[in-house]
């Protein structure tokens, strides 16, 4: 972990009260989360609870229609108020890494033109000293030079997001949203490109958002991880207590969920119910309470709040009562 | 087998679905095309071939709200005589291409290999004939006339009704029910013509109407360069050339009537096939 | 392979032809009844008691080095009579595809860069537009532009005169040619340009702060000119043969309208010839379009091109 850098005090990256509507539906309802600079945080839920939403809102690259309420901050600024200039700026400091390299990379242009198309623009970097930053951009996360001249078609998968990755880093960012970056990469190659972007922060000092389904993986990477459910964030916490002292009953069941290769079980532990979107979410009751385990009957009638609890952040009614219960050393 | 085909061919007719304001606009301009085929020698009110030079090209008058033709026909008679060999053209185009295109496709698709590569092959080749140009070739060999002109055009459009059709031939080919239906010991023929191309009649409706569309301009554009149907007969094609002249001479009506008349029957049936063709691929 | 197509393509008009009813020397002589020395003389310049395949080896040979026949009912040669037209169908379509081409492809990237009025309108235009068949355009516009408003000439008969003057007479043709074509292109421009929009990587442009110019000339563009070109060549390639069309209505003196006439004249070396001319200048199109097709997207082989 790296420590926070002496010279910057204060958040990094701000989130607080992000709601984001798309259309009839609200996508985002209520997302609180603050980056220190240096420190990686992950960002967890299933499929329909707003995490790639919520990186593109860090991005400023909501779809057209989408409204958002809630401030963005980074570095004091607001991000949802810059101009042209100063969103190019904040687009230079602020990089993102995607899911699917082979449908977000140009695939008419060459590898060398997809990298250095921001410096050249942007920056005014001049051509053949832009090929030179990428060519060992390229050495830095285990790739050859030689790429530069072939095109997308012509890479796996891991190289493509390889080079995604280098081309972020080009800019020199001071944070890195990555969404999902190894879920459509076999579990050798996830591996090798986890490697590479925890050995890339350490050299640059990179803030690290990381969005994921994997509590496990996150909680490795990540010095703290968030939880989301239903657009919310339901839970904040450090990565190293996620597992054995959770604050939300759901971050509970998804580490009870995931079987352990170390003990015998019976059966599997399914959570009840199916994971809700953001659309689907009550707006007066907890958007858990029908699946959880330590429902009581005020959760169906009061929404709760994100609250500070031992360090960490939890929503949930019953967190300070819970608290203790929920880890893995007890069965749900 | 048969009550099998039945019901499916029946699902299909009773789901047509929400057809929207145009849909439903162009199956009404089609169906009022179709009536005026079957029926139009007997709803015209005057005789559409009798000529009677005196009244050549006279306005719209009393009973007569289209005018006179630059043979004094009554050109709304004319129109609705017309209408029969201006439909029945592409109708036969249409059939006969989605019959040899089809054969073809389930051919190549089903044989696969060396079998599909010859077949596709000839098809590029055939790819090189526009639809015209065929037509005239035709013609010179066999005359002018509807026939030599129809049977052109469907061979011009047997590579793209066959290129399209072999897509989903394949598609349907790879299908568990074809390989479970073969290890049943059903015959070749029983399973394509049973089987994958009833399946694949959504497809191939939709690429019928539209080739529908293709074939009455095509075929109403070689009427009119005088290779298809002869005057005096009524065509819709013929009717444009024929009163050309009149447009120089101020009497555009005869000779615009009849191209509306074509105009509206392609737009409606391009909608109309576009209504289906959506439909097909969000299935 | 194309080349392969042309071949092919040129048997089938020779043979086509050959079995034309009706004997050739009844053709040549007109009907007249000829002496025997006379058929003998015309039988072996036409070599027409040779076996088939040699009569077609002979046709070929003399085309590649364009000596086509000649003409039975103008007594002159078939490659003369076609080049003294072909300027004029030549510039029929090359007018008709500069129309379609910057007209369709511009209105159609402007609908599809910006939805609103622009697009709306552009939509139904081209709905009904498509649907209008050459020559359905072709009167239309006489009658409009030619007879009521009297801008252009009714007849584009003969092209002597300015360039300019030629322009003139060229337009309304050209316009005919072009319009059912250029509401197509148009289309598919759009559409391609809207789909092109969408794509994921254009999202990664975007992310890092390219400004919005540079992301639709190098990323949006750029893509969607894989499928637009493909359109505008197939569409170019479609209006040779249509040319004949237009050209009959607006009483032109080309190729198309000439081919017209002699396949009712029953002149056979004439059709032949037109025909093999016709077909090469659509082969040709296609390979171009195949070609530009295997240079704008890198992932495609030469000839991989999926109509």
């Amino acid at each position: 972990m790296t420590p926070p850098n002496p010279f910057e005090t204060g958040n990094l990256l701000e989130v607080a009260g992000l709601r984001v509507t798309l259309g009839a539906g609200t996508v985002l309802r209520g997302v609180d989360l603050a980056i220190r600079p240096g420190e990686a945080v992950g960002l967890v839920g299933e499929s329909g609870s707003g995490k790639s939403m919520t990186a593109r809102a860090i991005g400023r690259l909501l779809p057209r229609g989408a409204r958002s309420e809630g401030t963005i901050t980074f570095d004091g600024s607001d991000v949802n108020a810059l101009d042209t200039k100063g969103l190019r700026g904040y687009r230079g400091q602020v990089a993102m890494v995607f899911q699917d390299p082979r449908a977000h990379v140009n695939p008419v242009r060459k590898i060398g033109d997809f990298m250095t198309e921001a410096l050249r623009t942007n920056a005014g970097v001049k051509k053949a000293e832009a090929h030179e930053r990428a060519a060992d951009m390229l050495g830095q996360v285990g790739l050859d030079s030689k790429l530069l001249a072939r095109y997308p078609h012509e890479l796996s998968g891991g190289m493509l997001q390889r080079v995604m990755i280098a081309t972020a880093l080009l800019t020199r960012p001071r944070l890195l949203l990555a969404d999902e970056p190894t879920t459509a990469l076999d579990v050798t190659t996830q591996a090798e490109v986890m490697a590479i972007l925890a050995e890339l922060r350490r050299d640059f000092g990179l803030a690290l958002l990381f969005i994921t389904h994997d509590l496990e993986l996150a909680a490795a990477v990540c010095d703290r991880t968030a939880v989301m459910y239903a657009g919310q964030v339901v839970e904040v916490r450090d990565s190293a207590l996620l597992h054995t002292d959770p604050l939300h009953p759901y971050t509970a069941a998804l580490g009870a969920a995931r079987p352990d290769i170390g003990r015998s079980q019976a059966r599997l532990q399914a959570i009840p119910g199916r994971p809700l979107s953001g659309f689907e979410a009550p707006d007066t009751a907890c958007a858990f309470a029908p699946r959880c385990a330590h429902a009581a009957p005020g959760c169906e009638t009061e929404l709760p709040m994100l609250t500070e609890l031992d360090g960490g952040q939890s929503r949930c009614l019953r967190a300070a009562q819970l608290r203790g219960t929920l880890g893995a050393t007890t069965d749900a | 087998m048969t009550a099998l085909t039945f019901t499916r061919a029946r699902s299909f007719i009773r789901t047509p679905g929400r057809l929207g304001k145009a849909g439903t606009a162009s199956a009404v301009v089609i169906a009022l095309a179709v009536l005026a085929a079957l029926f139009g020698p007997w709803l015209a009110p005057d005789n559409p071939e009798l000529p009677d030079l005196q009244i050549a090209w006279v306005g719209p008058v009393g009973g007569h709200p289209l005018g006179f033709d630059f043979q004094g026909r009554d050109v709304l008679s004319r129109l609705l005589a017309g209408a029969q060999s201006s439909m029945l053209g592409p109708l036969v185009v249409v059939a006969l291409a989605m019959a040899g295109g089809a054969a073809f496709a389930l051919i190549a698709a089903w044989r696969r290999g060396a079998t599909d590569a010859f077949i596709s092959s000839g098809m590029d080749v055939l790819f090189a004939f526009p639809g015209i140009l065929l037509a005239v070739l035709a013609t010179t060999v066999f005359g002018a006339g509807l026939t030599a002109a129809a049977v052109a055009l469907s061979v011009a459009y047997l590579p793209y009704v066959a290129r399209v059709l072999r897509a989903g031939a394949l598609r349907e080919r790879s299908q568990p029910y074809v390989q479970a239906l073969e290890v049943q010991g059903a015959s070749v023929w029983r399973i394509c013509l049973g089987h994958i191309l009833p399946n694949m009649s959504r497809m191939i409706v939709a690429q019928a109407t539209v080739l529908f569309g293709y074939a009455m301009v095509d075929l109403a554009a070689i009427s009119f360069l005088g290779l298809g149907v002869q005057p005096p007969a009524p065509n819709w094609g013929v009717m444009i050339s024929e009163n050309q002249p009149g447009i120089m001479q101020g009497y555009p009506l005869p000779a615009l009537s009849a191209a509306l008349c074509v105009v509206a029957v392609v737009i409606a049936v391009n909608v109309l096939g576009e209504r289906l063709l959506e439909r097909e691929e969000v299935r | 392979m194309l080349v392969g197509s042309l071949l092919v393509a040129s048997f089938v008009i020779f043979g086509a032809l050959f079995l034309a009813p009706g004997s050739a020397i009844a053709a040549l002589s007109g009907g007249r009844a000829l002496p025997a020395a006379s058929v003998a003389i015309l039988n072996q310049r036409y070599h027409l008691n040779d076996p088939f395949f040699t009569q077609y080896w002979y046709w070929l040979d003399g085309a590649v080095h364009g000596n086509l026949g000649i003409s039975i009912t103008l007594r002159e040669n078939v490659s003369t009579l076609i080049g003294n037209r072909i300027w004029t169908t030549a510039g029929l379509v090359l007018y008709a595809s500069l129309i379609i081409c910057v007209a369709g492809i511009a209105l159609g990237v402007l609908a599809g860069l910006r939805p609103g009025w622009l697009d709306t309108s552009t939509l139904v235009t081209t709905a009904v537009t498509a649907a209008i068949p050459s020559f359905v355009a072709s009167i239309v516009l006489i009658t409009v532009f030619a007879v009521k408003l009297g801008w252009f000439p009714a007849l584009a008969t003969g092209t002597g005169g300015g360039f300019l003057s030629n322009l003139r007479t060229f337009t309304l043709p050209a316009v005919a040619l072009a319009l059912s074509s250029l509401a197509i292109v148009a289309r598919v421009t759009r559409a391609a340009i809207r789909e092109e929009a969408d794509r994921e990587h254009v999202q990664t442009a975007i992310s890092r702060g390219i400004p919005a110019r540079q992301v639709i000339q190098r990323h949006i563009l750029r893509n969607a000119a894989i499928p637009i070109t493909t359109v505008s060549a197939i569409t170019v390639a479609s209006l040779i043969a249509v040319s004949a069309v237009v050209e009959t209505a607006f009483s032109m003196n080309g190729l198309g309208a000439y081919l017209v006439q002699a396949a009712q004249s029953k002149d056979l070396a004439v059709v032949q010839g037109i025909s093999l001319v016709l077909v090469t200048a659509f082969v040709v199109v296609n390979l171009i379009a195949d070609l530009l097709y295997a240079v704008l997207d890198p992932r495609v082989k030469l000839g991989a091109r999926a109509s």
